[in-house]
């Protein structure tokens, strides 16, 4: 059963956030980002606006192709089936908005933002014309998305993680105790939906004062990480507020509300998208609870309306601040915060959840059909009823259709009625896009000797070697550090110089060796990874010596290891060991670490660059 | 095939605030659509997409052969389609201004190089040509949005015929070529992946762009959409005076550099300038300096002037360099704007 919009208790910021987008589409879209069970689908739904959007959408279905019918019955060709089109004056619903394939993503965001799509498919050219709101939800511990797609939404909500299931459930059997009570929110929904609808029409005669177009400018330049898509989004966003409280004109109150929920959740998510595994939890480390207070303060659906509210220091000072610039850091400091903060796998107190997956409960197996993935490019001739491609089947017909309906007329008592001819030679499969390569994921142990510095450099060094032949190798890399306690995420999957240049600036190192926590992080990414691009072969490169001494999970830190270890055996993705254990007396623990994985193993004397670049070539 | 159109008008190019790098970059292909296009690189929302589709009011007019599917410019005998070769006498031609092909990303193999006409097969059995993106964009722009995530197959296919200047088409049953010279025009975001690098040297100029952050730009920024979102038409109006000074302006430049190539006297320090920036950066191939010279000779007839002067060079480098230059695995991608400046300085 759908729950009715108004019956979901608390997520207020959510809410208003998808209102917000209904009245002016403009913002460009709500992204909800919560674990499961966090509402994220009731709220999408709820209202009952939009249409629906499955995650594994071609362009076929997006943009729209030849409506065969009408090409066999013979009115030639016809549009049809575009959902970009379908969703015109409405919105479209992006569930699990991780699990939608870039090129899809790009087209829909940027048919959202100019306010029209163009297809150029299969004898289609055509330029048609929609406007849209996005309303799209992903559970970050799944995501493998890149900031950049991220940042495209308008107002991004971080959905608090509901500790206590039973508590979730509670309010909502309350809500719902009787079929009046059910039949209420509905009612409420409905007024909803006509406020949302008289706002739109006040939309459009909403005025933005000088002084506080002014303001606007003054938090943009306050806040540290703005581009200028950020202005549209603040300007469109404090626009539908002041239309949904009734107003044609905007007030401060509004500009406040607006950069709450465009610029404050999105602080956090530009340090890092992949933090938000547990983000109520204590964080022992002063700068990150620093950076990661607003956020922490939003999840808490009770303080969410109040934004003046608040008592703790560091709120304040993020609050859109008139008079004073003193919240503004230097960009050295921005660029630490990118590496250092955030991305962090906060480990302690979810030990229960863990030792599950290093049990390895399997968690999420939705794979769809293996064989026909790819975006379809063109055509070519088959003799197998498999994957054809209708489109070139009947070009292929086209030409002979004038001969066969005469020797259809004269074998045949059906005479001319209007139909095309298709014979087996016609017949054409798709062909399908590919991007094919190796996607390398490497773990790397930062702890403790005085050489992990001399290895971070030679393991960056590799990485910027693989990536600027990625794009002929089709190669992708990811890094997953790990020291002292925690497991980074340092940088994610991406084929892009660019970014890996960003990322990799500045990585610490240090500390002791949670070698079994990051078998296990590690396992996990690579598995989300492979429900999206199934295309890619994984290889996991895990540079340690070996030495495990430090586990969230018992006092056996290197036992915990071998646990993690054994895991990874049965999974598809090839494994290599390099052990680079120095000294006199030698343990040989990353050889055993490596049998239990089912791993290759590779010993060096010393880590540098040529000896990791060469290793790397040879392993693919 | 229909096109339904009733989109906004565009946002007036002079209207965007800021960003002159990459109005210039745009400009030059105008001027000499020669310099072979540009990538402009950079995050979401710094008015890329706006600034390419707004370069359709400022594009120079010239004399198109009447009814040709390829648009061919008359008098242009060398890069005649083989329907304008083959017609006897004279042609007659109209006046059109060049046009933006865009290219989507979702386009299929059929669309961007044409194919059989299925309409017509099926009616009358015969076998035509049915014009592709390539061939529609043929003396014009193709803008493809978000380069780096087009497939690769379709990459291929805009590479060879932007390596020959033409498009051949060998399917169905159909065997077809056309002209194909066009402007190529790409924008992306580096972050979501590299282009190849063939791709990349396809492009005459490159330019990175960022958001313009200065207090006033941005509330001028602000103000604009307002008015824009409020009236379109009126907005496009109010700078309808600048528009077409400033396509004039492009009409000037425009002739002003093509007598300076015919004259081709671009003085001797002029070239060797070139030259020496191209062995010293260790520029490959003989596209870098070529395409310098061309973009110097764009940005002083731009000026208004006859004659190349050094910072015309200069300033051309900028576009023409940093794709071009070997990139060394432990450096940042882009040149160091003020180091590069210095070291041409020094020459």
């Amino acid at each position: 059963m759908q729950l009715p919009f108004s019956a979901f208790i608390g997520a207020e910021k959510a809410k208003k956030a998808i209102i917000l987008n209904l009245i002016n589409p403009r913002i460009g879209g709500v992204l909800l980002r919560g674990e499961t069970g966090t509402g994220k689908t009731t709220l999408l739904r709820g209202l009952q606006v939009g249409t629906v959007c499955p995650n594994q959408i071609g362009y076929e279905n997006l943009v729209g192709s030849a409506d065969f019918a009408a090409t066999i019955k013979g009115d030639g060709l016809r549009h049809k089936g575009a959902l970009l089109e379908t969703v015109d004056g409405g919105a479209i619903i992006l569930d699990q908005l991780h699990l939608f394939n870039t090129g899809v993503l790009s087209t829909i965001i940027n048919a959202q933002q100019v306010g029209y799509f163009s297809v150029e498919r299969s004898g289609f050219s055509k330029s048609v014309t929609s406007h849209f709101a996005i309303l799209a939800a992903l559970n970050p511990s799944e995501s493998t998305l890149s900031n950049s797609v991220i940042d495209d939404f308008g107002i991004i909500v971080d959905l608090p993680v509901i500790a206590d299931m039973h508590k979730r459930r509670a309010i909502i059997n309350l809500a719902l105790k009787s079929d009046q009570q059910l039949a209420d929110y509905k009612e409420q929904d409905k007024d909803l939906r006509r406020t949302i609808e008289q706002a739109k029409l006040r939309l459009k005669t909403v005025v933005l004062p000088f002084p506080l177009q002014l303001e606007m400018v003054k938090i943009l330049d306050n806040y540290q990480f703005s581009g200028n898509h950020l202005d549209i989004k603040l300007l469109e966003t404090t626009l539908a507020l002041a239309a949904y409280y009734g107003r044609s004109q905007v007030e401060a109150s509004d500009l406040i509300e607006a950069s709450e929920l465009v610029l404050y959740a999105r602080r956090q998510q530009t340090t890092a998208p992949e933090s938000t595994e547990q983000p109520q939890q204590e964080d022992d480390n002063q700068e990150q609870q620093q950076d990661n207070s607003p956020e922490q303060q939003d999840d808490q659906p009770e303080q969410q309306d109040e934004p003046n509210s608040d008592s703790d220091e560091t709120e304040q000072q993020q609050l859109p601040d008139f008079d004073t610039q003193n919240n503004v850091q230097s960009s050295d400091q921005i660029t630490t915060e990118k590496i250092g903060s955030g991305i962090d796998f906060k480990i302690g107190t979810e030990n229960a959840r863990i030792k599950d997956q290093i049990i390895g409960t399997g968690k999420r197996e939705k794979r769809i059909g293996k064989d026909r993935h790819g975006h379809t490019v063109f055509y070519r001739s088959t003799d197998k009823y498999d994957d054809i491609d209708i489109f070139g089947t009947i070009m292929k017909a086209a030409p002979h259709q004038i001969v066969r309906q005469q020797q259809a007329n004269t074998n045949s008592a059906q005479a001319n009625r209007p139909r095309l001819i298709i014979k087996k030679r016609d017949l054409q499969r798709k062909v399908r896009e590919h991007r094919i390569g190796n996607t390398l994921i490497f773990l790397l142990d930062a702890s403790g000797s005085l050489r992990a510095n001399k290895r971070m450099e030679a393991l960056k060094g590799t990485i910027f070697n693989i990536l600027s032949e990625a794009y002929v190798k089709r190669d992708k890399v990811a890094l997953i550090a790990f020291r002292d306690g925690d497991v980074d995420l340092a940088l994610p999957v991406t084929s892009s110089v660019d970014l890996a240049h960003k990322r990799l600036k500045e990585l610490p190192s240090g500390g002791n060796s949670p070698i079994a926590e990051a078998l296990s992080y590690a396992k996990r990414y690579i598995n989300s990874n492979q429900i999206k691009s199934r295309e890619s072969k994984y290889v996991l490169i895990f540079l340690s010596d070996g030495r495990a001494n430090a586990s969230s999970f018992s006092d056996m830190p290197v036992d915990d290891a071998k646990k993690a270890a054994r895991t990874l055996a049965t999974t598809n993705i090839k494994k290599v060991f390099i052990d680079y254990e120095s000294g006199r007396i030698k343990l040989g623990l990353m050889k055993q670490l490596a049998e239990l994985a089912d791993a290759e193993f590779i010993y060096v004397d010393g880590v540098s660059e040529e000896m990791l670049t060469e290793t790397v070539q040879a392993i693919k | 095939m229909n096109t339904k159109n009733n989109r906004r008008p565009n946002f007036p190019f002079v209207a965007v605030v800021g960003q002159q790098r990459m109005k210039k970059a745009l400009l030059l292909n105008l001027i000499n659509p020669s310099i072979g296009g540009v990538l402009i690189r950079g995050e979401k929302g710094t008015a890329k997409s706006t600034l390419v589709r707004a370069l359709a009011e400022l594009m120079p007019q010239r004399p198109i052969v009447t009814d040709c599917p390829f648009g061919c410019i008359k008098g242009d005998v060398e890069h005649y389609c083989n329907n304008c070769k083959a017609t006897d006498g004279a042609l007659a031609s109209e006046s059109r201004s060049m046009r933006i092909i865009e290219l989507p990303i979702n386009a299929t193999e059929d669309r961007v190089s044409g194919s059989l006409d299925i309409e017509a097969a099926i009616h009358d059995g015969s076998k035509q040509f049915d014009v592709g993106l390539l061939g529609k964009a043929n003396n014009n722009v193709l803008y493809v949005d978000e380069i780096n995530l087009l497939e690769d197959h379709i990459v291929d296919i805009i590479l060879d015929a932007a390596a020959m200047g033409v498009n051949y088409m060998e399917r169905d049953g159909v065997s077809y070529s056309h002209p194909a010279r066009f402007i190529l025009i790409g924008t992306m975001n580096p972050e979501e992946g590299d282009i190849r690098p063939q791709l990349l040297d396809r492009f005459g100029l490159v330019t990175d762009v960022t958001s313009e952050k200065a207090v006033e730009k941005r509330i001028q920024l602000m103000q604009r959409r307002l008015e824009y979102e409020a009236n379109p038409k009126a907005f496009i109006e109010k700078y309808a005076d600048e528009t077409a000074q400033l396509r004039q302006k492009i009409a000037t430049a425009q002739a002003l550099s093509q007598q300076m190539i015919e004259k081709g006297n671009f003085g001797d320090d002029i070239i060797s300038l070139i030259a020496k920036i191209c062995i010293d950066l260790q520029l490959d191939g003989h596209r870098g300096d070529i395409t310098m010279l061309k973009t110097a000779i764009a940005l002083a007839a731009y000026a208004g002037r006859q004659t190349i002067e050094r910072d015309d060079v200069i300033e051309a480098a900028q576009y023409v360099i940093p794709h071009r230059m070997r990139r060394l695995p432990m450096e940042r991608g882009e040149i160091d704007e003020t180091a590069l400046l210095e070291h041409i300085g020094a020459l």
